[in-house]
């Protein structure tokens, strides 16, 4: 590598590295899912193991997932702060993708000032500004770009281990690793179709990942698959909000999310590849994209990632683009004016990149500061053993801040009777009629209601429509806590 | 740099290995050893949870049929005869049986066809931990009975003793008995038989496999015009195609996950070798006959074995440019089948009838005199027709019209007001309403039937842990006119 590509591809590292940690530490606290991440960290930092058996979430039940990424984080809180580590190190992570899709390019293209597109595309990839957002994502997106990058290199034995170590940390990090494996059964599909031979290494590592995830994952999820079946892909979502997690999206929403140019591009190139082209070199890149469009069109794999992988491998097939661009420029008259053309595709991409990626990150939905006090408030003024009404979005800061039961939060899976809890909260939020209430409320053994500005907005209500004597309002700020005191019974 | 490392000194996990070769040669002892193991540790937990051993809901649809069946009923006569010494505890030896039989047969008769040790083994191997093929030998079941026939048959035909050769003709036979899916699996097998012993298709309609081919073809008519048999007996569970197929995901039997994903490389490798291209025909058989009914998945996995065998041993027998991550596949995979297979084991056993579904249908039985309609679920319909001996209001996998039984019972569980479900019971006669822990689970107490229970029409005659007998009662009206 050239040391002037080493200088600007650092200065791209730092940059992004910049950017996104400015922006983590201005907008303040997490996404609402974060809290879920972060208990579990914390849990492990104090006992060691992830809490799996959880008295808090839904009353009491089961977690299932894989705990990589809360292991990793829980070691760095053994040095930093919690909350330091939560907006640092996802941060730094996907600012590392800069670094690995630099050299993922590179392996494609050989050309390093094209890489180096890629790297600030990725760098600067509006769908990956959910700067506070402190999910497994941050870890996974990373990992499963190196194991590419090993993939690409398997004729090294050193690449070798290290796409093994790299498949381990994915199975334990995210099922979504099921994207490479896809991936890799439609490049075998596509160099079958066009008659090119896979390397027999290639194809022995493929069987390899297939098996080793599956084994990971049947360790794991056995539970999962024997109770929900096939619906384990829909992670027991509630019918009501399933388009929440697996939106349909339109062409527009999606080139605004992995920026227009980038997606033009990649488009471009995918078609002059499999059409015209019939080159090899992108074959794989390719197949990681129809992988990623067929799994999202099936609602397989959530919205935001599938995005996310979709718009860092469109970044890495721009590099192919820049080079043929420029190879061509170099046929042409203009040859000698082809430092300004780079430049100017730089400030493109950078003026049609920066603004929606900075946009996207005040865009996070992330709770504010009275509001979290309000269910800090709820950890010393409330019985140890209450529940607490909260809405979907805020029952991990029940249990997070709150330290108190709630009766609904995103981690669907193994509950039995989320649906009816899903349709009970929003009734409880919209009933005019107390009994109706009162009844549900004591389903769900519920002491104190947290009534938000976030639910004021969803549900366009300025109060609860029950309010009388049987509601005490026990904390009043921009956010409301009730306490129940009436019970329905039945007469004798 | 080449991984291809040392091939020379890298013992083969297949060929040539000492541990594997052991294996191959005391294979019937193996395979015995864990088959034996396998169809044990279900009927061992039945019996130390005072369960009936026997499960399944085809099991007691063979024997309320044999209750009743007359001498010259040659499906049910001979079980009844087998039931009147062997009471029900020990009525699993008779599947057992059948798989020792079914196992040694088939062993016996690859080894006279020449097919190659390795692959007799892993298909073995791979059948007898195979939930599928666990299922049928843990019940009474049509087709463990056909599996023994059909294996039987084949054995004899190709022995060279002229008579056992011509005896051949009886399992053959009687194999086209059940239902007409297995006539033309028979006929199917006997053409690839055939075909594979490279006799020209002509001499089909000459001599001894004329005769075999076209009395059976002739017997497969006979039985739908006469015993009016079906095109597939069944189904006795639920039909949900892809939960059904695959074990891990919930199936009532299925196939591992790890043994489908062989197979599916192994269609593939099939797709190449002229030897296997018989598979197909059977593929395109199977395939859409499971859709029709899932009852069929024990031929299905008959076949994701085959396939699954082929690609096992056509990977683990090549050479590999990175033979590490051969060791490391082959231990994932032979893991990952036996992982499907213990969950299998560890949930085979919750399976019905539990001991609460004994106990309280032997009670109805005991203390519900008379002929009575029971009102449940149409899985419980031959535990109540054996053990209660009243008559369900729907017979899964019976004769009659399943749709409107379908309707009729979804209806009632879903009723909401008595003014349209009481009507239903009288019309229907319905008295009994039993109830499980299952139908509990599936339905809500707050509305549907087992709301409607609180009616004062409804009284709790019997309850055992989650089971409960209902008595439908008439109205006082009707009472006082009577």
């Amino acid at each position: 590598m050239k040391k002037s590509t080493r200088n600007w591809l650092i200065i791209i590292f730092l940059l992004t590295l910049t950017t996104r940690l400015i922006l983590a530490f201005t907008i303040p606290n997490f996404t609402p899912e974060s809290y879920f991440h972060l208990r579990q960290v914390e849990h492990i930092t104090q006992t060691g193991v992830p809490l799996y058996n959880d008295l808090l979430s839904y009353g009491g039940r089961e977690h299932i997932f894989l705990p990589a990424f809360h292991y990793l984080m829980a070691f760095f809180n053994l040095f930093l702060p919690l909350e330091l580590v939560a907006k640092i190190l996802p941060n730094l992570l996907l600012a590392s993708l800069t670094i690995i899709i630099f050299f993922i390019s590179k392996k494609i293209v050989k050309n390093e000032p094209a890489s180096l597109f890629s790297a600030l595309i990725v760098g600067f990839l509006p769908v990956l500004y959910n700067t506070n957002n402190f999910t497994v994502n941050s870890l996974f997106l990373p990992l499963i770009f190196i194991a590419i990058y090993a993939f690409l290199n398997i004729k090294n034995k050193t690449f070798l281990y290290v796409y093994i170590l790299t498949l381990l940390a994915l199975s334990l990090t995210s099922g979504a690793t099921v994207l490479l494996l896809i991936g890799f059964a439609i490049y075998i599909l596509l160099s079958f179709v066009e008659n090119k031979r896979i390397k027999r290494a290639e194809l022995e590592l493929i069987l390899f990942s297939l098996c080793f995830f599956l084994w990971v994952q049947f360790l794991f999820f056995k539970r999962v698959f024997l109770e929900e079946g096939i619906s384990f892909i829909w992670q027991n979502i509630p019918p009501e909000i399933i388009f929440n997690y697996f939106p349909t999206v339109s062409i527009l929403q999606a080139i605004v999310l992995v920026s227009v140019i980038p997606f033009l591009v990649g488009i471009y190139v995918v078609y002059r590849s499999l059409f015209q082209l019939k080159t090899g070199r992108s074959f794989l890149l390719i197949s990681f994209v129809i992988s990623t469009t067929i799994l999202a069109w099936l609602r397989f794999i959530r919205f935001e990632l599938s995005l996310s992988f979709f718009g860092i491998t469109l970044a890495i097939l721009f590099a192919i683009f820049f080079q043929d661009f420029t190879s061509y420029l170099y046929k042409t008259k203009l040859s000698g004016h082809k430092k300004y053309f780079v430049w100017g595709i730089a400030i493109i991409l950078l003026v049609s990149m920066i603004m929606p990626a900075v946009n996207a990150a005040f865009k996070q939905d992330t709770p504010s500061n009275q509001d979290l006090a309000a269910f800090k408030w709820l950890e010393s003024n409330t019985p140890q053993t209450a529940t607490v009404l909260a809405l979907l979005e805020e029952g991990h800061l029940v249990t997070y801040y709150g330290k108190k039961h709630n009766i609904l939060d995103d981690q669907f899976s193994l509950i039995k009777d989320v649906e009816d809890r899903f349709n009970s909260l929003n009734i409880l939020y919209t009933t005019q009629f107390q009994t109706e209430a009162l009844a549900m409320l004591g389903k769900y053994d519920v002491q104190y209601i947290v009534f938000s500005p976030q639910v004021k907005e969803k549900f366009n209500i300025n109060k609860l429509h029950y309010v009388n004597n049987c509601l005490e309002k026990v904390y009043n700020e921009d956010t409301r806590i009730y306490r129940v005191k009436c019970k329905l019974e039945e007469t004798k | 740099m080449n991984h291809k490392n040392d091939d020379d000194r890298t013992q083969d996990l297949i060929n040539n290995n000492r541990f594997f070769s052991h294996i191959l040669k005391y294979k019937v002892g193996y395979l015995s050893l864990i088959l034996f193991l396998v169809l044990l540790v279900p009927a061992v937990c039945n019996f130390w949870q005072d369960k009936p051993i026997i499960m399944g809901v085809e099991s007691y649809y063979h024997l309320s049929l044999a209750e009743s069946a007359s001498w010259y009923n040659i499906n049910y006569f001979p079980l009844k005869m087998i039931n009147l010494f062997l009471v029900d505890s020990y009525l699993f030896l008779i599947p057992l049986f059948l798989a020792f039989a079914s196992l040694w047969i088939f062993l016996a008769f690859a080894k006279k066809v020449n097919i190659s040790e390795k692959f007799t083994f892993f298909f073995a191997f791979f059948l007898v931990i195979n939930p599928a093929f666990i299922y049928t030998y843990i019940t009474l079941s049509t087709y463990s009975f056909l599996f023994f026939l059909l294996l039987l048959g084949f054995f004899l035909y190709s022995s060279k003793n002229k008579f056992f050769h011509y005896i051949s003709l009886v399992p053959f036979l009687l194999s086209t008995f059940f239902d007409i899916f297995s006539g033309i699996i028979l006929l199917l097998l006997f053409l690839v038989y055939l075909y594979l012993e490279k006799k020209k298709v002509k001499s089909l309609l000459k001599g001894f496999p004329g005769i075999v081919f076209v009395s059976t073809f002739i017997l497969i008519f006979f039985n739908i015009l006469t015993i009016k048999i079906p095109f597939v007996l069944g189904p006795f569970n639920l039909q949900d195609t892809i939960i059904n197929l695959v074990s891990d995901l919930g199936g009532l039997s299925g196939t591992g996950i790890f043994i489908l994903f062989l197979a599916l490389i192994g269609l593939a490798v099939a797709w190449k070798s002229k030897n296997y291209s018989f598979s197909y025909v059977f593929l395109l058989l199977f395939v859409p006959v499971y859709f029709y009914s899932s009852q069929t998945i024990f031929h299905l996995s008959l076949l994701i074995t085959f396939f699954a065998t082929v690609s096992f041993v056509s990977l683990f027998e090549t050479n590999w440019n990175l033979e590490l991550l051969k060791k490391f596949t082959f231990f994932l995979l032979i893991l990952g089948i036996l992982f499907s297979t213990l969950t299998y084991l560890d949930r085979v056993t919750e399976l019905g009838p539990s001991k609460s579904d004994f106990q309280t249908l032997t009670w109805i039985k005991d203390n519900v005199p008379g002929e009575k309609v029971v009102f449940s679920t149409p899985e419980n319909s031959y535990y109540i027709t054996y053990f209660a001996k009243k008559t369900p209001l729907n017979l899964i996998g019976g004769s009659g019209n399943q749709e409107f039984n379908d309707n009729i019972t979804d209806a009632i569980f879903a009723s909401t007001y008595t003014t349209t479900t009481f009507p239903i019971f009288e019309e229907n006669d319905i008295s009994i309403i039993y109830i499980t822990e299952d139908i509990r689970n599936k339905y809500s107490a707050e509305q549907g039937l087992l709301f409607l229970l609180k009616n004062e029409r409804f009284k709790l005659v019997h309850s055992h842990k989650s089971s409960e007998v209902w008595l439908f009662t008439k109205e006082l009206a009707e009472i006082e006119e009577s």
